[in-house]
């Protein structure tokens, strides 16, 4: 063995790797070699130094300090994506679902119905009287007549939703109810989609049915005697529609013709036509000045500032037939339901309202900035971003996180839609001031629950009398001089 | 020991976090002295090491080789350690702003930081081999198999990253002496 062949092998000797002849011959020429012996000395040298180096750096122990940073962040992690996670579920299942689409549909409905009402019964320089157009639709025992509409732009901003068209046959009974047949396509995921739905609103029953026949599902909601009396008032008690109607401002736009029939049109920019729910309204309404029946009513207008509207009501038939049969809701047997055990409406009454405040103000950690819908529903979803959310905020993911791993997928939306209720009783409470002109105002922006005596909402219940929310919720009946000494004291 | 790798990393994948510690226990040494002779601190080192173990255990889903969990921890290592001395290198700009009279205390060297650097030179398989088998505490023939190479060539590499490693260390002596 030369120097070079026995150098190749120092580092497997003394790590332990020759066979027996291989060391042997090694040691033989380490004997008798100098150079090699020497070379052996730094390898030999080099290995402590590597062993003692590796040894001390494995004693430095990183293993708890790593372990407590890896449970520390995991807890930070698994918080933000449960939170991420729910909200997100939460804003999807608001702006995706079915029920809410159709929600959002049955309320522009019921808006421009209450809208039809609010016009009729002003006198037009032009010959047709609205009051005598009001008398006639509410001679009219049953109706019937189409909806289009359609929407562009997007629900909320990044939101990826498509344009959506929804058209329906409406027939409305004084006696039954309402029931309404939709069609709608909407591209969802880049994907479009077609929806076939039936709705019936019972009032005898106080509910609601929603039947989507392509899914073979349904979904039954009740509603509360706060929503009836609503519903019966909007359509019935003429008193109120009075006061709409001298609060109502409109314009008469003439004459013109809609397929060969003579109509007179009628304009108005006010959004209380709508339910106070949407922006920049824009609704026409045009009445066949023989028969004063209304022909067709065109909308414009904006859920919010990304999402426009337009639709039209048309081929009204009025007076029209009806038997009970039609406004029995059919299920066929392998239908399932999306909401087992049905849902119950959020209640359009005061207290609703309250509880709805006292709802958000615990979530969010202050009262909602505004109240219509579309606003509450985004504040309330805006949690999700919030850097300290408050104890019911955690509470609320704590609880959603224990509940809805356990729940099958329907029960989670019913879930969602209950947490959420306080919110839309709010919400709609609010719409049902605004439609009847209640003169609502709320101060949600500058009101803390700390503010004991500054009123936080008020709204008209007659003509002296304010009833007003304070700051702790409470409530009281006002009269317009202590409510204007109550406000300007807010106004300071 | 492969499967080993392979078996933590699915456990911990699988929502028992403290199976991370036999990993952290297995390659700590390792980690620690490849940081250290890229960081020449040992407290940076320790830190980066730490830093780096836990954003493996953060990023492990996207470890598309289970049973490399070791290649891949050094390379995670690596972002961290240049990550590292980059705000070094901020912190010490504003430190000479602020005081650039007074010297900067000197960091306190690793053990053997000479040796560290010196490994830390070393082209990257030879380094792995290296690691493992005095910083992990892997025997030969476990390398080979956690390498997917015969023994043979593992021996020859240790015996080839020896002269590398003595080579590198002299120079470091020699330049000690210029200054």
């Amino acid at each position: 063995m030369n120097c070079a062949e026995s150098k190749e092998l120092l580092v497997a000797y003394v790590e332990g790797f020759l066979d027996g002849s291989q060391k042997l011959t090694l040691a033989e020429h380490l004997k008798s070699c100098r150079v090699c012996q020497a070379e052996l000395k730094e390898v030999q040298r080099l290995q402590e130094r590597l062993v003692k180096n590796g040894e001390t750096l494995a004693h430095r122990d990183l293993e708890d300090e790593v372990m407590n940073q890896v449970i520390r962040r995991q807890s930070v992690q698994l918080k933000k994506t449960v939170k991420e996670n729910r909200i997100f579920e939460l804003r999807r299942f608001i702006m995706k679902s079915p029920i809410v689409k159709v929600a959002v549909a049955a309320a522009v409905v019921l808006a421009c119905l209450a809208g039809l009402y609010l016009w009729t019964g002003t006198k037009s320089g032009a010959g047709v009287l609205l009051a005598d157009v009001l008398e006639k639709v509410e001679q009219a025992q049953a109706f019937m007549y189409k909806m289009k509409m359609k929407t562009t732009g997007n629900m909320q901003p990044g939101m990826p939703s498509g344009p959506m068209e929804m058209t329906s046959t409406v027939l409305i009974s004084n006696e039954y109810g309402m029931k309404m047949e939709v069609d709608m396509n909407m591209v969802v995921n880049g994907a479009g989609q077609k929806m076939k739905q039936l709705m019936y609103v019972l009032p005898n029953e106080k509910k609601v049915y929603m039947i989507m026949t392509e899914q073979k599902q349904y979904i039954t909601m009740e509603f509360d005697e706060s929503v009836l009396a609503r519903m019966k008032k909007q359509s019935n008690d003429p008193r109120d529609l009075l006061r709409q109607i001298i609060n109502s401002k409109y314009v008469d736009i003439g004459k013109s013709v809609i397929d060969g029939v003579e109509v007179e049109g009628f304009e108005t920019t006010d959004p209380a036509c709508l339910g106070g729910m949407m922006k920049d309204v824009k609704v026409i309404l045009w009445v066949d000045r023989k028969t004063e029946l209304p022909v067709r009513e065109e909308m414009y207008f904006k859920m919010n500032e990304q999402m426009q509207m337009e639709g039209e009501l048309y081929d009204f038939q009025w007076y029209v037939q009806v038997n009970a049969d039609e406004f029995k809701p059919v299920i066929p047997q392998d239908y399932t339901t999306i909401l087992p055990g049905g849902y119950k409406m959020p209640s359009a009454s005061e207290e609703g309202a309250i509880e709805g405040l006292r709802f958000c103000e615990q979530l969010t950690g202050r009262y909602p900035k505004k109240i219509d819908m579309m606003n509450l529903m985004n504040e309330i979803v805006a949690i999700k971003d919030s850097n300290n959310p408050t104890a019911a905020a955690l509470k609320l993911k704590e609880d959603l996180k224990g509940e809805m791993d356990k729940l099958p997928e329907e029960e989670k939306a019913k879930k969602i839609m209950e947490i959420m209720r306080p919110v839309q009783s709010l919400g709609l409470f609010h719409m049902t001031l605004v439609q009847e002109k209640k003169e609502p105002a709320y101060y949600g922006e500058t009101v803390t629950p700390a503010d004991t005596d500054k009123v936080l909402m008020r709204w008209k219940t007659s003509d002296n009398e304010y009833r007003v929310i304070f700051g702790d919720l409470r409530a009281e009946t006002v009269t317009a001089e202590k409510l204007a000494e109550l406000e300007a004291g807010l106004l300071k | 020991m492969q499967e080993m790798d392979q078996y933590y990393v699915e456990r911990c994948l699988d929502g028992h976090p403290d199976d991370f510690r036999y990993l952290v226990r297995r390659y700590q040494g390792a980690l620690l002295a490849h940081l250290a002779g890229k960081l020449g601190n040992k407290d940076s080192a320790e830190e980066a090491a730490q830093e780096s173990l836990v954003r493996a255990y953060f990023n492990m889903g996207r470890l598309k080789k289970p049973e490399s969990f070791f290649f891949w921890l050094l390379g995670i290592a690596d972002h961290v350690a240049k990550e590292h001395q980059r705000n070094k290198r901020i912190r010490q700009q504003r430190e000479a702003i602020r005081s650039f009279s007074q010297e900067a205390g000197e960091p306190e060297l690793s053990q053997d930081y000479a040796l560290e650097s010196a490994i830390a030179k070393l082209p990257e398989d030879y380094r792995k081999i290296v690691l493992l088998r005095y910083y992990a505490n892997h025997s030969c023939s476990q390398i080979a198999e956690n390498l997917v190479m015969p023994l043979g060539t593992v021996t020859k590499t240790l015996s080839r990253a020896y002269a590398m490693l003595r080579e590198s260390l002299q120079q470091q002596r020699a330049k000690a002496y210029e200054v």
